[in-house]
């Protein structure tokens, strides 16, 4: 048996000296700390750590989370993530030219904190790995009703190589009560980047703390996400997929679809047969993905919502109890909670019909549309606000940019050089 | 049966623990003990190790069998920045 882990993370309280460890962060010598490719090497190291399994590395990790996180820190991934922003990823070890007259260097911005939303933790490991791996030092703060995600993998990136220990060491983890005020403003006053992950009020309460007037500001905050759907075209194993991202984080994730548009004509055969398939794969993947314990509050929820579909003219499909509810409707409905693999199905015969019901926090859609259609899909929807369009399947799967962010651009200082003798 | 399917059912045998004989082009994500999502990522980790070649996480994610495996291993690579 392996033995408990002692936190690395620091409550915040009467006495302690954060002022003190945030200017200590921000004095870091970074220059010279490590390069890139070093660090992706570390964050590499770490993924085939998690994947070992090594030591007691995944406790407190959510299991789910497990595949996702150390797939995003493969060095290819987060590379492939680097080029797709910056035209010369190169930039990021030295200046790079870019075109005949000019140069382009990328710095770290310095200090990046991250304020970590209390039901998905698991998000801030990627925000923060993309800002280790550009050369910020970052600070953590976790909620203090939340479990501590991040001290195994720092303890484990510190005993991987001596830079990843250079990272850990520029990593500092926190947890303090949001109604902290005097440690909130300390932590925001010492940013040059502040990610805040959550709902409407914590992100407004973390916008409205002082700041530095050239700090940066990322907010990836609440935000709604569905799917469009063509029977016509879609395999029964993206059927499988699309309800795997419906059920996979029990939609607590920004990116789990609510709604999902479907073409077609309840009783028409295209539209049943999709229709059969979905509820055998939401039985199947809701028994396959363990979930969190409801409380009274959620399970009285779904019944509620299950009956106000019904009043509603739609057709509920759904288990005996309260593992998974499609709720077939005429339109979405508003006044229904689409959480805990609770999903509406919208028919549609034109695409005309679905751009009304895009919300203007739209993230995700995840599509499965023939080729045109999905041009001409994408292309409205995206005006709309819409930020991405994956295929079933890679719809929970953090990528750059995210929430239509760049965040490349936004952890980095871009520099211009005009070339000598130019 | 290519050296590619060869060599790849010998690394999933060895990583599944279980008999190459088990496995057919066929075989799938959740067939067979521990290829759930998290062994997903364990194998595309070992492929690249082995064979050399970057899987993205879009096509592991497309990925419904060996066969499926096999094509992308022998497909040309895409470059990196």
């Amino acid at each position: 048996m392996s033995p408990a882990v002692e936190p690395l993370w620091t409550p915040v309280s009467p006495g302690t000296d954060f002022a003190g460890q945030l200017a200590a962060l921000r004095s870091l010598p970074r220059q010279a700390s490590a390069g890139i490719n070093e660090r992706l090497a570390a964050l590499h190291g770490l993924s085939e750590a998690l994947l070992s399994g090594a030591g007691s590395l995944r406790e407190g990790l959510p299991a789910d989370g497990l595949a996702f996180l150390s797939a995003f820190l493969r060095q290819d991934n987060l590379r492939s993530l680097i080029s797709r922003e910056v035209p010369a990823p190169g930039a990021l070890s030295e200046f790079i030219a870019i075109g005949p007259r000019k140069s382009l260097r990328l710095l770290p911005r310095g200090l990046v904190c991250h304020w970590v939303a209390g039901n998905v933790p698991l998000l801030a490991v990627f925000s923060w790995a993309v800002s280790a791996a550009l050369g910020n030092a970052n600070v953590i703060r976790l909620s203090s009703r939340q479990g501590d995600v991040m001290s195994p993998l720092l303890r484990a990136l510190a005993a991987q190589s001596p830079v990843g220990r250079i990272i850990s060491d520029e990593t500092l983890v926190v947890s303090f009560d949001r109604n902290h005020s005097e440690a909130q403003q300390a932590m925001s006053l010492a940013a040059d980047v502040r990610i805040a992950w959550g709902g409407r009020d914590a992100v407004d309460a973390i916008r409205g703390l002082p700041t530095r007037w050239d700090c940066e500001d990322v907010v990836f905050g609440p935000r709604m996400s569905m799917a469009v759907i063509d029977p016509a075209i879609i395999k029964p194993a993206a059927v499988t997929r699309l309800v795997t991202d419906i059920v996979i984080f029990d939609q607590l994730a920004c990116s789990s679809p609510q709604v999902v548009f479907v073409k077609g004509v309840p009783g028409e055969a295209g539209f049943d047969a999709f229709m059969g398939l979905f509820q055998e794969a939401f039985a199947r993947q809701s028994a396959a993905f363990r979930r969190h314990g409801l409380d009274f509050a959620e399970t009285f929820r779904i019944s509620l919502d299950r009956t106000r579909a019904i009043l509603s003219g739609g057709t509920v499909l759904r288990d005996r109890g309260t593992q998974w509810t499609v709720a077939i409707m005429p339109v979405p409905a508003d006044g229904i909670d689409c959480a805990n693999r609770f999903v509406q199905v919208v028919p549609y015969q034109s695409l005309d019909e679905i751009y009304p019901f895009i919300p203007e926090n739209a993230q995700t859609c995840v599509v499965q549309l023939p080729p045109q259609d999905l041009a001409t899909f994408s292309e409205q929807a995206a005006w709309r606000g819409v930020c991405r369009f994956p295929n079933p399947g890679e719809g929970n799967h953090f990528e750059n940019p995210w929430d239509g962010i760049g965040l490349v651009s936004r952890l980095t200082r871009f520099v211009v050089r005009s070339e000598a003798g130019r | 049966m290519s050296e590619t399917n060869t060599k790849l059912k010998a690394l999933m045998a060895d990583l599944f623990k279980c008999s190459p004989e088990e496995l057919s082009d066929s075989t799938g994500p959740g067939d067979i003990n521990g290829w759930d999502s998290l062994g997903h990522v364990s194998l595309m980790a070992e492929i690249q190790k082995q064979f050399g070649t970057h899987i993205p996480v879009e096509d592991a994610i497309e990925v419904e069998s060996i066969a499926d495996i096999v094509k992308i291993i022998d497909r040309p690579q895409e470059a990196h920045a």
